[in-house]
């Protein structure tokens, strides 16, 4: 059995639904099936991340491919995942290096051009090291040819076992969050339509953390 | 107290496990760290899969009874970091402890 570093208690392992992942400085993003250690204890939850470099990737791509408007922190990971320092990324980008400073930290809005160039080149940096990928060939086209509603908060669902199936994108209702008892609900219009299977969950209910009771084994 | 690794070998196995499929916990107290130094699982992938070497002598945590290996590298801006880790062979797992900032 692992003993919990918090409280020395004993933890086990749970497959979640759903969980928040908080760990790449993004406030809008839930991993699907994903293993997580419980502490008996203090119930500390501590994902045990696999593949982290495919997770990374695949939340850069459904960041690129969102149907909404980049957040400055969506232009950061971007910029990250792509593997460029601000320098070369604001040249790619065709942005000052002291102005792209301001869109990172969100004292300036972003140009639908620079929106636009951002999700290109991030596909490109993505195609330099998988250059046999056709799907992101595909990608390209889709973000060509995105027109991003403003202003739309969403959650980015990735699945922990299989980072690269589509990602689901769940919007942010405020009204639904009144509602505890609503933690499903089936969308009949949603802004994101190019990559379906759409459900509405309101970002902070219990959803994201249901566990389905599953015990997989002790965590020795 | 086992043998640990010499820093050329704890290097490869914390690749050799989260390169082939193995786990990275990082602790709750890791994440406290992170957040005051603007760290995130980006950059602590980035040093323990990529750029990240090991030039110390490991410490034991007679707590946990473990040995910490200080993993020396440089996050996404290229600014030195340094991620302490566990190497749990036994449960194909990497924990990341604790993190500092320009301490080498
Ligand atoms: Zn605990």
């Amino acid at each position: 059995m692992t003993k919990c570093f918090e409280c020395d208690e004993t933890c086990e392992i749970k497959k979640y639904k759903a969980f928040k992942y908080t760990g790449v400085s993004l406030d809008n993003i839930v991993l699907a099936n994903v293993e997580v250690e419980v502490c008996r204890g203090c119930k500390t939850e501590t994902p045990l991340l696999r593949n982290l470099k495919k997770l990374h990737n695949a939340i850069g791509v459904a960041i690129a491919l969102q149907n909404a408007k980049l957040s400055s922190a969506d232009l950061r990971f971007l910029r990250r995942i792509a593997g460029l320092k601000v320098q070369e990324w604001s040249k790619r980008i065709s942005v000052a290096g002291a102005h792209y400073a301001r869109l990172e930290s969100g004292d300036r809005k972003i140009s639908a051009q620079v929106e636009t160039l951002a999700r290109v080149n991030f596909l490109n940096a993505l195609k330099q090291q998988d250059p046999e990928n056709v799907q992101l060939a595909r990608h390209l086209e889709t973000v060509l040819n995105l027109t991003p509603a403003s202003e739309t908060d969403f959650v980015i669902v990735i699945n922990a076992e299989n980072p690269e199936a589509p990602a689901k994108y769940l919007p942010d209702d405020s009204a639904i969050l009144k509602e505890p008892s609503a933690s499903y609900v089936e969308a009949k219009t949603l802004p994101f339509e190019p990559l379906a299977n759409v459900r509405i969950v309101p970002r902070h209910s219990s959803i994201y953390h249901a566990n389905v009771n599953q015990e997989l084994a002790p965590c020795a | 107290m086992p043998e640990p690794y010499d820093s050329q070998t704890a290097i490869e196995k914390i690749r050799e496990i989260l390169l082939n499929d193995g786990y990275l916990k990082i602790r709750d107290h890791c994440y406290v760290r992170m957040g005051e130094r603007t760290v995130d699982d980006v950059d602590i992938r980035l040093v323990l899969e990529e750029n990240g070497i090991i030039n110390s002598k490991p410490e034991w945590d007679k707590k946990h009874q473990k040995f910490k290996y200080k993993v020396n590298g440089y996050d996404t801006d290229a600014e030195k970091i340094s991620v302490i880790v566990n190497i749990i062979e036994e449960t194909w797992r990497v924990i990341a402890v604790t993190v500092i900032a320009r301490d080498w």
